[in-house]
């Protein structure tokens, strides 16, 4: 019942490490069937879990956790409930810059349970990233997992000169009117 | 033959049994239109007799004009009981059209209200149901206003409705009858029938109808209000002769289109073609609105010349999305006066935009369709030059669930949108876009900073276009002046954020290519716009261009640097010459800013002594230790056009030229006169903006000196 920490294990050589934590397994094996489809110039490595803690066995098998997922389905408090609870057992670290919201099917807004504004808020006060996906349609799901991989390769530190902290600050800063 | 007798009989046996019909109709007629004062139902087994004659004949062979005349002023006198009046109404299928004088007979009739409520339902249904085979719907749309009256009728209500919906005309969108109609609607709360005629209302006049309307609602009218659709179509089929000569299409159209499904809509054709309304279509009409002489019908709008003949006789059609794809109507919404056109198009475009078009929403539609749509969106407005408040809506609402999906086509969107407050803009179009462009691949920021300076470039063209109005109106806009310049420069400012971090991400020369490419066009605001503003590019993006390995990017930012330089002294001069003509909005700190990168330019391309005379707090400064400590020992004289990292493929190639191959290969010797004609080949290899560059900011004290200054540009403003 440990919690996860980003920097306790080496990292690996040209691979970045992803964990998807949602209550639905279709949407974390369609997001992740997805990103590895997409060609890219890196070795990726998706786990996937229901929920935050992870158990304690395997747990030398497991890699460094580059960056952390949370999927949100709209459509149901669970889903959420659980990720609020996970996110307990995540390393204070982890929150600079290394976790990602997406919540999925908000666009119809006639089957939401959970409101738009509370994941927004969970976003911003976690200091993270929050996207917003349809699983319903493949080309989404396909964008989406575009742009996860970009984020987790800077997570990784596979992009030189740039960290997920120094994205995170500049997300923050972007909309101060004073220049650079 | 012996087979052909029986058939023969049986056709003059059917033959006898039509005429046998045909008199007793005719005599049932007669003894109808004899009827005078009420007449008792009961055991009176003539009158029972004639009307099931009507019936029969009615139901097989649709009933004539003249018969519907006798026949609809009986019902409505309310002299027969009501179980026959409807029987009646129930078997009057009109044979071929329902002409005017009957028309005017029983609306006045049913106005005079003698008859009892439920026959005046049922007569309104059947008006409904027979709306297509009314001949002159002109003088049903004169009774307008009668029909509207009855609407307090809470029985009548939904009737009434059907058939305002059907009749309303862009006219008789009144003031005073949205008030009323907003009244009931607050009595009776949300009653299908009301929004479906408010609807059209909003349709016409969205500015009357500040009422948001339900996006989803199946169908505002019950099918049930039409008393026969079948029987109605086999008769007019069968007295036409003619299967294709289906007059309910009109009607089906129309539903179709506007209140049924509005999925068909789509998938049949989101674009409708031109019509000039649903009343010109039906083809008992054509010929008669062509003669019309107060409107001019669209679909016979083909020329320009054509347009500026009828321009005052256009009335545009009931579905705004047809003039989308027609460059004259869209001329023509564009030059009128009425903002009327505008507005409807508008409110049409933004609820399909979002309808149909968020993709997010979980609408099963095709990716093309939708990107056919979204394509033929922003033709339009690149064709008005001008971003419609409705895409923005759709934009706003759409861009935080983007994830990049329709990419060329929303981005497309996106340069049209028109300037507002920074502060909306910074929430709603900054704030998604940065997030998006942080997790994008290269190719990716590049579309978006590309859609980016197109959106510049259109808020400076409005710019410079309401800059002549203001001059040739002298009026007084310094306050939306000062508004605008705040807007434009946080624009920048935003696309120079975004580009810092994508050059520092990405490292390459293509997405450097696409910055400067905007660059190039904020050099130039205060010549090409008269925008009183220069805003220079952030250190994050001038230091990777001046010391790019690629020879168009510096290139490039010579240009660059040399409009800049060409801007800033135009606005000096005009500064001293022209004091307080137009309010000029440049810092001192931008020119000792430029006079920075500039010692660093000249520094790095001249003298040599860009590590030591950059003075820019985020520049290439360096300390003489640790240039010392490179191992490089001429390091004072190593840093120049020759050694460039972009410019000495160039230097190679002439030294191969000038020197033979023997010599020792030692890029020193090119100095002195050498140098000069270095330049020249330099110059003439297509750096053009090096050498608008060097001509205007490197004073070259002697054309043979070894050494030449640089020569600042000594601007400052005091």
């Amino acid at each position: 019942m440990a919690t996860l920490r980003p920097f306790d294990k080496m990292p690996m050589l040209n691979a970045a490490a992803l964990l998807l934590v949602g209550t639905e397994e279709s949407h974390r094996e369609q997001l992740a069937s997805a990103m590895l489809k997409e060609p890219k110039t890196f070795e990726v490595k998706i786990h996937m879990a229901q929920s935050l803690p992870l158990p304690y066995e395997r747990e030398h098998l497991r890699p460094r956790f580059d960056m952390v997922v949370f999927l949100i389905n709209l459509h149901s408090q669970f889903s959420l409930s659980t990720v609020l609870a996970s996110l307990t057992h995540l390393d204070v670290n982890f929150f600079l810059g290394k976790v990602c919201f997406v919540a999925i099917g908000g666009g119809q807004v006639k089957h939401c349970m959970v409101d738009i504004a509370t994941v927004k808020k969970l976003a911003d006060t976690h200091l993270s990233t929050l996207l917003f996906s349809e699983f319903d349609s493949e080309d989404d799901v396909t964008c989406t997992a575009r742009r996860l991989l970009q984020m987790v390769q800077i997570c990784a530190g596979l992009v030189p000169g740039i960290s997920a902290l120094y994205l995170g600050s500049f997300m923050n800063s972007t909309l101060q009117t004073d220049q650079f | 033959m012996e087979q052909k007798q029986p058939r023969r009989s049986q056709h003059r046996e059917s033959m006898r049994n039509q005429d046998a019909n045909i008199q007793q109709m005719e005599e049932a007629l007669l003894f109808l239109k004899n009827v005078k004062g009420k007449v008792i139902l009961k055991e009176n087994h003539t009158l029972i007799n004639h009307i099931f004659a009507v019936e029969n004949f009615g139901l097989k062979h649709g009933i004539p004009p003249d018969a519907i005349n006798v026949l609809l002023n009986l019902v409505l006198s309310g002299n027969l009981a009501d179980s026959l009046n409807a029987r009646l109404l129930k078997c009057l299928i009109p044979a071929s059209e329902v002409t005017q004088s009957s028309i005017i007979q029983a609306v006045s009739l049913f106005c005079a209200g003698k008859c009892s409520a439920n026959t005046q339902i049922m007569f309104l249904r059947w008006l409904i149901t027979v709306f297509d085979y009314i001949t002159c719907k002109d003088i049903l749309s004169s009774f307008y206003n009668f029909f509207f009256c009855f609407l307090n009728y809470d029985n009548l209500c939904p009737y009434l409705c059907h058939l305002l919906y059907l009749l309303t005309k862009k006219d008789h969108v009144r003031p005073f009858r949205v008030r009323k109609l907003m009244e009931l609607q607050n009595k009776k709360g949300l009653q299908p029938h009301l929004l479906g005629l408010l609807s059209i209302y909003k349709i016409f006049c969205p500015e009357l109808v500040s009422l948001t309307l339900p996006s989803r609602f199946k169908s505002y009218f019950k099918s049930s209000h039409f008393l026969w659709r079948m029987e109605l179509r086999e008769i007019a089929k069968r007295n036409a002769g003619n299967p294709a000569g289906d007059c309910r299409i009109i009607l089906g159209e129309k539903e179709q289109i506007l209140s049924h499904s509005r999925k068909r809509k789509w998938n049949s054709n989101p674009l409708p073609p031109v019509h000039s309304s649903i009343w010109g279509k039906g083809p008992v009409l054509a010929d008669n609105l062509v003669s019309n002489e107060q409107t001019f019908p669209i679909e016979r709008l083909q020329t320009f010349p054509q347009l500026l003949d009828n321009i005052h006789r256009l009335e545009l059609p009931a579905q705004m999305g047809s003039v989308l794809k027609s460059p004259l109507l869209l001329h023509y919404v564009n030059c009128i006066k009425d903002d009327t056109p505008f507005l409807r198009l508008n409110y049409w475009l933004a609820f399909t935009l979002h309808e149909e078009c968020a993709w997010y929403k979980g609408n099963k539609r095709s990716k093309e369709e939708i990107e056919a749509f979204l394509e033929t969106v922003a033709n339009m407005q690149q064709f008005l030059q001008e971003g419609l408040y409705s895409t923005e809506g759709f934009l706003y609402k759409s861009l935080p669930h983007w994830n990049g999906s329709h990419q060329s086509h929303i981005l497309d969107l996106i340069s049209w949108i028109p300037m507002s407050p920074s502060s909306e803009m910074e929430e709603l179009l900054y704030k998604p876009l940065a997030q998006l462009f942080i997790s994008s691949s290269v190719y990716f920021k590049c579309s978006i900073l590309e859609s980016l300076k197109a959106l510049l470039h259109n808020w400076l063209v409005w710019h410079s276009v309401s800059v002549e109005r203001i001059h040739t109106q002298s009026t007084n806009m310094n306050g939306t002046m000062s508004g605008l310049l705040t807007s434009v420069k946080d624009l920048i400012h935003f696309i120079g954020r975004l580009s810092t971090l994508g050059l520092q991400i990405h490292n390459s020369n293509l997405l450097l290519h696409f910055v400067l490419d905007i660059y190039e066009l904020v050099s130039d605001m205060y010549v090409k716009f008269s925008l009183p503003l220069v805003v220079l590019p952030p250190p994050g993006v001038f230091y990777p261009a001046l010391l790019s390995t690629d020879c168009v990017n510096l290139n490039q930012l010579c240009y660059i640097m040399y409009r800049y330089r060409t801007n800033l002294v135009t606005a000096k001069t005009n500064e001293r010459q022209i004091k307080a003509q137009m309010h000029l909005n440049i810092h001192s700190h931008t020119f000792q800013e430029f006079n920075k990168y500039l010692t660093a330019m000249v520094g790095c391309l001249w003298t040599s002594q860009a590590f030591h005379q950059d003075t820019h707090p985020q520049g290439i400064h360096l300390e003489t230790h640790l240039l010392e400590s490179s191992g490089v020992s001429t390091y004072k004289k190593a840093f120049n056009i020759v050694y460039h990292p972009a410019l000495i493929g160039y230097s190679v190639h002439f030294y191969h030229q000038v020197f033979s191959k023997d010599k020792l290969f030692r890029l020193q010797s090119i100095k002195g006169r050498l140098w000069n004609k270095y330049l020249d080949f330099l110059y003439s290899q297509g750096l053009n903006g090096l050498k608008l560059f060097i001509e205007s900011s490197v004073n070259r004290l002697a054309s043979n000196s070894q050494q030449q200054e640089p020569c600042d540009l000594l601007l400052s403003k005091s």
